[in-house]
């Protein structure tokens, strides 16, 4: 039923391409924004380049985020999906993966220009930073999917799914920002570590929460 | 085959449903009727397990469907106002995708027969945002040819048809009496619940002010006056 549930997301949103590209369209917005605001002092971008991509990845994900359930709300195909004989848990997991598959390949698409626009110098390894943006990915997206789905149902979704997501989402991105730093600095793993356990533990801890609540998340 | 207890649900604090209970037997085709606000269409969806009721419980072939057990589900079909469709899939996407979430398997042949006979086939390819609200009314219906359903909870199902997608409907209704299925319909025409219903249930006030079978005599009469 997963495969099935996951397949149709990625499908609709292939033929619809509403998430991606607003994210798209929007990441590359703010990037332009930051190339020009910031001094072009290289030293200073590199500095600066894991927070900056980091509030790249949440604005336009909270854009995307708030799209994820437009389909299933606009002619109530939600309702159907929840009468049907269907584990709630398999809908969250469903979006969580398809959320995450968009997420990452919008970051795909802007990492190239992001160092380009910013100067910056290449990574001395890809491998640990791939790792880092996937794991935080799965964060934003696991707290976005329940968040998301608590907001669907509100009138006033548009105000709700940020005022309930950023302070949800901060010490997610805090420690994102900080492992980050550890590998695109070059400081030693040990160092940094400890954020990489908090991000693993936020993803543990929603993507439970997410799989477990969403019975009750999503019921009127 | 359903058995609904002590059912209750308010609206930010506003009481919709008050101990509502009942039950249904298989073959049965049970009318709604009842005001707007009445609590008609909240009863199917928390019946379908769309809302969450505050008290009280439903079984369905034996299995309490507020255990939060998907499987008690099947063989459930809840058709709302809103088409529950996805609107950038056709037609035969949708009936294709939504077959497989009540475990039904199906073949572009079936499909292709199904929209026929529900004279969809001409749109089969067009996405369902832009079909008419007759055409997404017969899409819906379409879909329990696919499936295996023992009951069906549909609200107004004659909602924005002309009078031949009613007649259609009406027939359709009809030959799905079949002694093994139920159905629990919501509606607003009097005469049209005399013809098709076996059962007729008021709500009003958050309770059940009637439930009396078809055979009940001067049964039109009393209906009136509740509804008045």
């Amino acid at each position: 039923m997963f495969i099935t549930l996951l397949k149709k997301e990625l499908f609709v949103e292939l033929r619809n391409k509403e998430v991606i590209l607003s994210m798209l369209a929007f990441g590359l917005t703010v990037l332009l924004i930051f190339s020009f605001s910031l001094s072009g002092n290289p030293k200073i971008n590199h500095e600066m380049a894991p927070g900056l991509f980091w509030t790249l990845v949440v604005l336009s994900s909270s854009l995307g985020l708030h799209r994820l359930f437009g389909q299933e709300k606009d002619f109530d195909a939600f309702a159907s999906l929840l009468s049907a004989p269907i584990d709630r848990g398999t809908l969250f997991l469903a979006k969580w993966i398809s959320g995450f598959l968009f997420l990452f390949l919008i970051e795909i698409l802007i990492v190239l220009p992001f160092f380009l626009f910013l100067g910056l110098s290449q990574p001395m390894s890809y491998f640990p930073g791939i790792g880092i943006v996937m794991l935080g990915n799965l964060g934003i997206v696991a707290v976005g999917v329940i968040v998301s789905g608590m907001a669907m149902r509100a009138k006033m979704s548009a105000v709700l799914l940020p005022v309930l997501l950023f302070p949800l989402l901060t010490p997610l991105l805090i420690a994102c920002v900080k492992a980050t730093t550890g590998w695109y600095h070059l400081i030693p793993f040990s160092n940094w570590q400890f954020w990489v356990l908090i991000m693993a533990t936020y993803v543990v801890i929603f993507g439970l929460a997410g799989y477990v609540f969403f019975e009750h998340i999503t019921e009127e | 085959m359903l058995n609904v207890s002590n059912i209750s649900k308010s609206f930010h604090y506003k009481p919709v449903l008050k101990d509502i209970s009942f039950s249904l037997s298989p073959g049965e085709t049970l009318a709604l009727l009842g005001r707007n606000g009445a609590g008609k269409s909240t009863l199917l969806r928390i019946i379908a397990k769309i809302t969450s009721p505050e008290e009280g419980q439903a079984v369905f072939n034996g299995n309490n469907l507020f255990e939060g057990v998907a499987t008690h589900r099947k063989g459930l079909y809840y058709c709302g106002h809103a088409p529950g469709l996805y609107p950038s899939l056709t037609a035969s996407e949708n009936l294709h995708y939504f077959s497989m979430l009540h475990s039904c398997k199906t073949n572009p042949n079936s499909i292709n027969s199904v929209l026929k006979d529900y004279d969809l086939i001409d749109a089969i390819d067009e996405p369902v945002k832009v079909y008419s609200q007759g055409m997404m009314q017969r899409l819906k219906l379409s879909f329990l040819e696919l499936i295996d359903w023992s009951l069906l909870l549909i609200d107004e199902p004659f909602n924005g048809l002309d009078i031949s997608g009613q007649k259609f409907v009406m027939n359709k209704m009809e030959s799905w009496q079949n002694g093994r299925r139920s159905i629990i319909f919501v509606d607003h025409d009097i005469n049209r619940v005399l013809k098709i219903s076996s059962r007729i249930m008021i709500l009003d006030k958050h309770s059940i002010v009637l439930d009396d079978p078809i055979s009940t005599s001067d049964l039109e009469n009393k209906i009136t006056s509740l509804m008045n």
